[in-house]
């Protein structure tokens, strides 16, 4: 059994590893493998692409995939989940009774979140849109609750047009849980000398990703700030001059992580996994 | 319209024969087991990195255990009711890959695999079924039968 060790996550850190993790990748950069959302901004896009089905034999028209979000940037993605996500009438979820994951859907966007404390991508759980999110997720309540019938419990279920907290407490007894019992959802239980939370937790000036291949290969999901289009939909106070431009900001970004890794010493390398990326180096010491 | 592919398996490879309290007892033959196998494998390794955040990596490993040490034993296939509750996310998971969309997993396999598992579910779970369309489309795909 892995040792319990003392933790600090937060709401904020949960979403920031959620907004800057795979799902930035995968739903707003369009790096998904699906044929239909290549190269599409889920929440941004109001449908897939056309492709063509070499199995069907056929073109597949495009699907709705739900209203255009306007989602462009890491903080426009933490600030919807934060803001209008979890605080929506129209986001209902269940806690799962074997490990007390949360998953959620808010109907208007069709925008489904999973809270998952230990996926391979150490990002603490994923969001995503597409065109069946609706009945893919009445498909995992369905089984979340045979899972309670089987168990003989009831399964919990959340819904904001119930009770218009009810997200936000679940998530914050989710986030309680962890902080005082991490033993139990950061650590995997087949390894007792699992790492889980060194490797996540403690990067906390990159969140959502494992720190060795960030800053070149993941330069767009370290871009601060909000895109125009997103500040504009929701009224944000962001003055235009700082504004984001994603291919601009992000190439800016590559650039600095390259600099970076040119100039790694195995030392450097070493002091900044035990200091972080923005500490001052250590000066050498001055030749006699 | 949605045509099924010529390729499709048409027959069902996977199916119930009874429940017996919290068990479920399945007729599938040595080759079907070993591609349910080889399913969870894939869905439990795929660098699709959405699918541990739905479906549980642990359960889908304890579901492909029992599974294993059955492989050989003969046509029957005994699982618990939690164990086929915990394969279901897997292929809810996987499900939005269109019907050409597996670049790495054989799509004639996952199609059988997927219809056969949610069938078996929707009889056992009835109370609570999926309501979760088949991606075989027997009726149409019919038509290339023979």
């Amino acid at each position: 059994m892995a040792k319990s060790q003392s933790v600090n996550l937060t709401l904020d850190t949960l979403i920031e590893h959620i907004a800057r993790g795979h799902a930035f990748d995968k739903h707003v950069l369009g790096k998904d493998h699906k044929p239909g959302m290549q190269g599409v901004n889920a929440f941004n896009a109001t449908e897939t692409k056309e492709y063509f089905d070499e199995k069907l034999g056929r073109s597949v028209p495009p699907q709705s995939l739900g209203k255009q979000l306007f989602i462009e940037t890491p903080d426009d993605l933490i600030h919807y989940i934060k803001e209008n996500f979890l605080l929506s009438e129209n986001t209902s979820g269940y806690i799962s009774v074997f490990d007390q994951s949360v998953s959620l859907y808010n109907s208007e966007d069709n925008v489904a979140l999973h809270l998952s404390l230990q996926n391979k991508e150490f990002d603490l759980g994923t969001i995503y849109r597409y065109p069946f999110t609706q009945d893919r997720f009445a498909a995992l309540k369905g089984n979340a609750q045979n899972d309670a019938d089987a168990l003989g419990k009831p399964l919990p279920v959340i819904d904001n047009g119930q009770d218009p907290k009810a997200v936000m407490k679940a998530i914050s007894e989710l986030v309680s849980d962890v902080n005082a019992n991490p033993q139990n959802y950061l650590f995997n239980k087949n390894n007792p000398e699992s790492t889980v939370q060194n490797r996540v937790l403690s990067n906390a000036s990159r969140p959502g990703r494992d720190w060795v291949n960030d800053e070149v290969l993941h330069a767009p999901n370290n871009v601060k700030g909000h895109s125009q289009a997103y500040a504009k939909a929701n009224k944000l106070d962001v003055a235009p001059s700082d504004y984001v431009c994603i291919k601009q900001a992000s190439a800016d970004e590559f650039n600095v992580g390259r600099a970076r890794k040119s100039l790694r010493s195995g030392r450097v390398l070493n002091a900044i996994k035990e200091f972080g990326l923005d500490s001052a180096p250590e000066p050498e010491p001055e030749l006699a | 319209m949605t045509l099924a592919s010529p390729t499709a398996i048409l027959e069902p490879q996977i199916t119930l024969h009874s429940v017996e309290s919290d068990d479920v007892i399945l007729h599938a033959s040595p080759e079907w087991k070993k591609k349910l196998i080889d399913f969870l494998k894939y869905a439990e390794t795929t660098d699709d990195a959405e699918i541990d955040c739905i479906a549980n990596i642990t359960r889908l490993e304890e579901a492909r255990e029992v599974i294993s040490k059955q492989v050989r034993s003969s046509d029957i296939l005994k699982l618990s009711k939690l164990e086929l509750l915990s394969i279901i996310p897997a292929f809810i998971a996987l499900s939005d890959y269109p019907a050409g969309g597996f670049y790495d997993y054989p799509a004639d396999d996952f199609d059988r695999l997927h219809d056969d598992i949610f069938d078996i579910g929707d009889t056992v779970f009835e109370k609570n079924k999926a309501h979760w369309s088949r991606r075989i489309k027997t009726e149409l795909s019919s038509k290339f039968d023979g």
